[in-house]
C-alpha cells in the first residue's frame, strides 16, 4: 500500500517540478493538474487503508471540482495575458517590480 | 445550524447579487443587497457567540460522527472573532465600492466579494481539515478573480497569474499534508487528531507534514520567502479588494495554518514560526522603505505586519505555559487592529487613486490638504501602522511585546527586534505622510478636482474613528479578542 502512496507523492513532485521549471503558462497549469492528481491518489489510498473509502471519495470529488474551477480561472487569465502580449511565456510576466 | 447559516446567507446572497447586478446594473441596489446579506450573516455569528457564552456547543452537524460528505462546521470563539473582523471590514468595503467601482460588472464584483467573505467566515468555523481546505479554497479562488478583476489592464493580469499559480501550488502541498494525515488516522476531525497522532510524535514523517502545512498555508499568509506574489496582487487589485486582501485574507490564511498546526498537536514548531516572523518583519519593512508606489508600500508593510502577528503566535505555540494566552492575545488583537488600520489606509490610497489616477507618491504630493477629511484619516492610519500611541496599532504591539517579555531569553531579543522594526516602519510612514499630506502641490495639477463621493469618505472616516477608539479604549476590542485567545490557549495547553 505504501508503494502506491509513494506513487502519489511522486506525481506531486513531478507536477511541482513542471510548475517550477516550465516557462510556458499552459505547461505550468498542466503541472498543477498533475500535482492535484497525485494528491487525489494519496487520499484514495488513505481511504482504502483506513477503511473509510466513502469519505475519501467525497473528498476527491470535491477536490476535482475545486481544481476544475481553479483551472478555468487560470485559463481565462492565460487568454487575457496572451491577448496583451501575444505570448504564452512567463518571461513576459516580469513587468511588475520593486 | 447558525454556524451553517452564517456562511449560507453569504453564498446564497452572492447568487442573488449577481442576478440583480446583471438585470439592473444599479450599484446602489446590488450594494444594498450585499450589505443586508453581511448584516444577516453577522446576526447568525452573534447567535453563535451567544450560544457559546451559554456554554453549549454549536456544530453542523451536531458532532463529527454525523457528518456526511466530509463537511463539518463547529462554532468556536476563534471563528467568531475572525468572522466579526471579516464582516466588519467587508461591510465597509461594500459601502465604499458602491461609488468607487464602475457600473459595469458590478454584480460580479459583489458576488465574488460575498463569496470571499463566506470563505473567511468558514475558515474560522471549519471543524475538520478537509472542510478547512475547501473553505480556504473558496476564499482563494474568489480572491484570484478579484485581483484580476480589471482584465483590460496588464498589471492585474500579471499579478493574477502569479498569485494563482503560487497560491494553488501552496494549497495543493497543504492538501498533500492533509492526505498523509488522513491515511494515518482515517479521520480529519480537528478535535480528535492531536490524540490520534501521538504515536507519530517526533517522527520525521510528521515533521514533513508540518513543513507541508507551513509552506502550503504560508504562501497565503505571505510569510517570507513565500511573499513574492503579495505586493503585485495587493497593489493591482481594486482598492476595496486591496483593503480586504491585506486586512483579512492573509490573516485568514495564517489562522488556517494555526488551526491545522494545532491539530497536528505534539510537534513544537513555535520556534520555527518565531524565526520566520523575524525574517518576515525585517524583509517587509526594509523593502517598504524604498517604494514610491503608495499601494505597493502598504502591501510590503502588510508583509511586515504579518511578521508581528506571526511572532505573537509563534511565541504562544513555542512556549504555551509562559506565553500561550498573552502571545495569542497580542496576535489576535493585532489582526483586528491591522484589519482596521490597513483597510483604512488602502481605502485612502484608493480615494487618491480615484481622484488623480495615480499611485505614485510624488504625484500625490499635497493631495491630503485638498481633501482634508481623507488626509486626516490617512494621518491616523499611517501613525497607527507605525505603532505610535494613542492609536490602536500601538496597543496590540505592546501586547505582543508583553508575550516576548513573558517568555524571556529569546523572547526579549524578539521584543528588541519588534521595537527596531517599528522604528523602521516609522521612517517610511512619516515619509509618506510628509509627501501626501504636507508636501507641496505640483504646479501641473488641475485647480478643480472631482469631489469624493460621500459613500467613499464614510467608510474611511468610520475606520479612522475605530483606529482612535481602539487605541484610547482598548478594552472594547478585548471583549471579542480575549475569548478567542483563551480558546486557542486551552487548545495548545497553555496557562493564563
Amino acid at each position: 500500500m505504501s508503494g502506491y502512496a509513494a506513487g502519489g507523492v511522486a506525481l506531486v513532485i513531478i507536477g511541482l517540478y513542471a510548475t517550477i521549471t516550465r516557462t510556458n503558462l499552459l505547461q505550468i497549469i498542466i503541472g498543477l493538474e498533475i500535482m492535484a492528481r497525485g494528491v487525489s491518489l494519496v487520499f484514495i489510498l488513505g481511504g482504502a487503508q483506513s477503511g473509510t473509502l466513502a469519505a475519501a471519495q467525497a473528498v476527491v470529488v470535491t477536490t476535482i471540482l475545486i481544481e476544475a474551477v481553479t483551472v478555468a480561472i487560470a485559463l481565462s487569465l492565460v487568454v487575457a495575458a496572451y491577448q496583451h502580449n501575444k505570448s504564452l511565456s512567463i518571461t513576459a510576466l516580469r513587468r511588475l517590480k520593486g | 445550524m447558525e454556524v451553517l447559516l452564517s456562511i449560507a446567507i453569504l453564498s446564497g446572497a452572492a447568487l442573488l447579487v449577481y442576478l440583480v447586478g446583471r438585470l439592473s446594473r444599479s450599484r446602489t441596489l446590488t450594494g444594498f443587497i450585499a450589505f443586508l446579506a453581511l448584516l444577516g450573516s453577522g446576526s447568525s455569528v452573534y447567535q453563535v457567540w451567544q450560544t457559546l457564552e451559554e456554554g453549549m456547543s454549536v456544530g453542523w452537524p451536531a458532532s463529527y460522527a454525523q457528518t456526511r460528505l466530509q463537511a463539518y462546521l463547529s462554532g468556536n470563539y476563534l471563528g467568531v472573532f475572525l468572522a466579526a473582523t471579516a464582516l466588519l471590514l467587508s461591510l465597509l468595503v461594500v459601502i465604499y465600492s458602491m461609488r468607487y467601482m464602475h457600473r459595469r460588472n458590478i454584480g460580479k464584483f459583489y458576488a465574488l466579494l460575498l463569496l470571499m467573505t463566506a470563505g473567511i467566515v468558514g475558515v474560522g468555523f471549519a471543524g475538520d481539515l478537509f472542510t478547512l481546505y475547501v473553505l480556504f479554497e473558496a476564499m482563494s479562488i474568489s480572491s484570484f478573480v478579484l485581483v484580476a478583476f480589471e482584465r483590460e489592464e496588464w498589471e492585474p493580469v500579471e499579478a493574477g497569474v502569479k498569485y494563482l499559480v503560487l497560491s494553488t501550488v501552496g494549497s495543493l502541498l497543504a492538501l498533500l499534508g492533509i492526505g498523509v494525515v488522513y491515511s494515518w488516522t482515517g479521520t480529519l476531525d480537528l478535535a480528535a487528531l492531536p490524540s490520534l497522532l501521538e504515536s507519530h510524535a517526533g517522527s520525521s514523517q510528521l515533521m514533513a507534514v508540518v513543513a507541508l502545512m507551513v509552506i502550503g498555508f504560508g504562501v497565503k499568509a505571505a510569510i517570507v520567502p513565500m511573499h513574492t506574489w503579495l505586493p503585485d496582487a495587493h497593489s493591482a487589485a481594486p482598492s476595496g479588494i486591496s483593503a480586504m486582501l491585506s486586512g483579512i485574507v492573509i490573516q485568514a490564511g495564517l489562522i488556517t495554518m494555526l488551526k491545522a498546526l494545532i491539530a497536528l498537536g505534539t510537534v513544537n514548531f513555535g520556534m520555527l514560526l518565531v524565526a520566520l516572523s523575524l525574517v518576515t518583519m525585517l524583509v517587509g519593512n526594509l523593502i517598504a522603505l524604498r517604494q514610491s508606489d503608495l499601494k505597493r508600500m502598504l502591501a510590503y508593510s502588510s508583509v511586515a505586519q504579518m511578521g508581528y502577528i506571526l511572532m505573537g503566535m509563534g511565541l504562544a505555540l513555542g512556549f504555551p505555559m509562559a506565553a500561550g494566552f498573552s502571545g495569542m492575545r497580542g496576535a489576535l488583537y493585532h489582526i483586528l487592529n491591522h484589519a482596521i488600520m490597513k483597510g483604512g489606509a488602502f481605502l485612502c490610497a484608493g480615494a487618491f487613486l480615484w481622484v488623480l489616477g495615480t499611485r505614485d507618491m510624488r504625484k500625490l504630493s499635497g493631495i491630503g490638504r485638498k481633501f482634508p477629511i481623507v488626509g486626516i484619516c490617512f494621518l491616523f492610519f499611517a501613525l497607527a501602522l507605525a505603532g505610535t500611541p494613542p492609536f490602536n496599532g500601538w496597543f496590540s504591539k505592546v501586547l505582543i511585546a508583553k508575550a516576548g517579555a513573558d517568555v524571556g531569553g529569546w523572547g526579549t531579543f524578539m521584543v528588541v527586534m519588534l521595537v527596531l522594526n517599528s522604528v523602521i516602519s516609522l521612517f517610511y510612514y512619516l515619509d509618506a505622510l510628509n509627501t501626501i499630506v504636507f508636501g507641496p502641490v505640483p504646479e501641473d495639477r488641475p485647480r478643480t478636482l472631482k469631489p469624493l463621493p460621500f459613500l467613499v469618505v464614510l467608510p474611511i472616516v468610520t475606520l479612522a474613528i475605530l483606529t482612535l477608539l481602539l487605541g484610547v479604549l482598548p478594552d472594547i476590542g478585548l471583549v471579542i479578542v480575549d475569548p478567542a485567545a483563551e480558546y486557542v490557549a486551552s487548545l495548545i495547553g497553555g496557562g493564563m
